[in-house]
């Protein structure tokens, strides 16, 4: 992958241009709004890491200026302020995913990971399959192995996006997000509590969903 | 009522009554006058008539009456000689008293004409003389003035009430104009003014320092919201580079403490900054209607799983379908909160419960445990910034969490209120129903 870092903290951006290097991404970065929209403009990035404060240009208005030029390049929105509005003008400025500082590196990987990897829109697939799982999006039922299995509306959802995002790291706060639409940290760890669930219904299929230490789950055979 | 109506009637009222005093007045006045008139008249003739030393008997009387008749028009006369014979006779008088009286005569005819007279009677030396007025007129006149006053004072009253209904008009409307722009202020819309109304009068200079005002709020949440967003970046930048030193060796024991730290400290510096944020009060612009049963319903379903792994119960009763207004997101933070401190404070084998109720007006959350519940005396307190049961504070969490729901409530216009109910805790919040009940 190809990411473009726009962050004017050197120290931050150096972290993060490291982490992406030694994970086997290459790394481009820019310390102003204005370089920023110039390289950005290319179109040549899987994904812009963009932060809200930056000198000269500010981060909302380089990434509207960027899709007025009809580039779609996915952004994510790196920030220190988290207000409710704060957090929807990056989705109305064309922003497509939101950190607030301070995060984890694998939050951060996970996000513009999935960020990269987002299916074009028009390809929607009504099965999704992983072992002997299958989980289909139209009729909303989970076959396991020969068996149809039942599960709650939100073990379906919970089901449904770690499918969706096979082989990817997904977070505990991308899942609050995404499943529970929970835009704040629960003390209680809902997540957990939920994938034993799923994984206990799964029976010996449950181990599909893999949970990588201090980082999140992935599905993966 | 509305004050427009009551100032109008008011006005109607005074003036209307005023008018009529004033034609009481008037009559009275004028009633009294015209009737001395008429005695003093009376008396003069009667003086003129009796007081010469030459008056011996009727005829010198009727001679005297005949020659002042030019100039005495109004006056009636009767009189009788020494053997009661009658000489004149003006009106069909036929008392005997003597001195004042008033007498009324009515004449049967084609109509019936009503007379008034009043006069004097004089027993004198060889006649009986009797000088009387006719007061038809005094009566007349005071029917003419009793009539105008009704009328002037109907007039007057109507022209008060018109004129009472548009001057309140003018003043209340501004008045009204000024209410429907502070309701737009609360709602959340704080670039709302008011309105430019008058000139250089009371209502100009209301409206010119409320505007003063507004503006110097507006500013300091401003300021407010840069001092927060300044604090959020100041604080979560160097957080961040710490935290990303911090990263590459998560093995070491200290490290993985040093970073639980730095999480604490974001999870507590979210918090404030959450708080602040609704303070502020303009997340109110955000707000639509919501079901509080399915909001009530969701939080249960998300988290009776979480009960159900320590051995306890959440379930939830809902009686209630109404909506209220609010931001669907705040309130499921709330109840979150509200259900989590329930799960963190009780023990095992407890049952917690979320109800929905409502009356006519009002809708009731409520989240009922069978724990320990408080101190007496600390309800309220359990809603304060960092207040902890244990003293001790090592219990997880920030502390923040009641003072979060506090907010929440406040900024919907819920009233919260926390009871011991030995046993359990019970921590009900009243909101408003929407649309508002008419019943």
């Amino acid at each position: 992958m190809k990411i473009l870092i726009i962050e004017d903290d050197s120290s931050i951006a150096d972290y993060l241009v490291k982490g992406l290097t030694e994970a086997g991404h290459v790394a481009d970065r820019a310390g102003t709004g204005h370089d920023g929209l110039m390289l950005a403009s290319q179109g040549v990035h899987d994904v812009l890491v963009v932060d809200r404060l930056l000198p000269e240009l500010d981060g909302l208005s380089m990434v509207k200026a960027l899709r007025n030029m009809k580039i779609a390049t996915p952004v994510l929105f790196l920030t220190a302020l988290s207000r409710v509005d704060q957090r929807v003008e990056g989705f109305e400025a064309g922003g497509d995913d939101y950190l607030v500082k301070p995060f984890a590196f694998s939050e951060f990987m996970a996000r513009v990971t999935a960020l990269a990897r987002r299916p074009p829109l028009t390809k929607i697939e009504p099965v999704l399959t992983c072992g002997s799982v299958s989980l289909d999006r139209l009729k909303r039922n989970v076959n396991v192995a020969t068996h149809v299995v039942d599960f709650q509306p939100r073990e379906f959802a919970l089901l449904e996006y770690l499918l969706l995002h096979q082989g990817e790291i997904v977070t505990r706060t991308m899942l609050l997000e995404k499943v529970w639409d929970f835009h704040f940290d629960p003390r209680t760890n809902v997540v957990e509590t939920l994938v034993s669930r799923l994984r206990a219904k799964l029976g010996p299929e449950g181990q599909i969903i893999h949970t990588l230490r201090g980082s999140g789950y992935m599905a993966k055979e | 009522m509305r004050t427009g109506t009551k100032l109008a009637l008011l006005y109607a009222l005074l003036f209307g009554l005023s008018i009529l005093l004033l034609g009481g007045a008037s009559l009275f006045l004028i009633d009294r006058t015209l009737r001395q008139q008429v005695d003093d008249r009376i008396t003069a003739e009667i003086l003129a008539l009796t007081e010469a030393p030459d008056v011996q008997s009727a005829d010198d009387i009727l001679r005297r009456i005949v020659a002042r008749k030019g100039e005495q028009q109004k006056l009636l006369y009767i009189l009788r000689d020494g053997n009661g014979g009658a000489v004149l006779n003006d009106i069909a008088w036929t008392g005997s008293t003597i001195g004042w009286f008033d007498f009324g005569h009515v004449e049967s005819g084609e109509a019936e004409i009503a007379d008034q007279f009043r006069g004097f009677a004089v027993k004198g030396n060889g006649y009986d003389l009797v000088v009387a007025e006719d007061t038809d007129e005094i009566e007349n006149i005071r029917q003419i003035i009793l009539s105008v006053s009704v009328l002037l004072a109907a007039i007057a009253a109507a022209l008060a009430g018109a004129g009472g209904t548009w001057l309140s008009r003018l003043y209340l409307g501004k008045l009204e104009s000024f209410a429907t722009q502070a309701r737009a202020i609360t709602a959340g819309d704080f670039s709302q003014r008011m309105p430019a109304v008058g000139s250089g009068d009371e209502f100009h200079s209301l409206s010119t320092s409320l505007n003063l005002m507004l503006d110097r709020n507006h500013e300091l949440l401003q300021l407010q919201r840069r001092v927060t967003s300044d604090i959020a970046h100041d604080i979560r930048t160097p957080l961040t580079r710490m935290r990303q030193r911090l990263d590459v060796d998560e093995q070491n024991e200290a490290t993985r403490a040093t970073i639980a730290d730095i999480d604490e400290l974001r999870d507590i510096l979210n918090a404030l900054l959450r708080i602040a944020e609704i303070e502020e009060g303009d997340r109110r612009r955000n707000f639509k209607p919501v079901r509080v049963s399915e909001l009530a319903t969701r939080v249960v379903e998300i988290y009776a799983a979480a009960f159900d792994d320590q051995d306890k119960r959440l379930s939830v009763v809902t009686t209630s379908d109404a909506n209220m207004l609010g931001d669907p997101e705040l309130l499921t933070q709330m109840l979150v909160n509200l259900v989590e401190n329930a799960l963190h404070h009780t023990p095992r084998a407890s049952h917690t419960e979320v109800q929905v109720l409502d009356d006519s007006k009002n809708l009731l959350l409520i989240v009922k445990d069978d724990g320990p519940g408080v101190p007496a005396g600390e309800e309220d307190r359990i809603l304060q910034r960092f207040y902890r049961l244990d003293k001790s504070r090592t219990s997880q969490g920030s502390g923040l969490g009641l003072n979060l729901v506090k907010a929440i409530a406040d900024v919907h216009g819920g009233v919260l209120k926390i009871e011991n109910c030995n046993p359990g805790l019970r921590v009900g919040l009243t909101l408003a129903k929407f649309p508002a009940s008419t019943a």
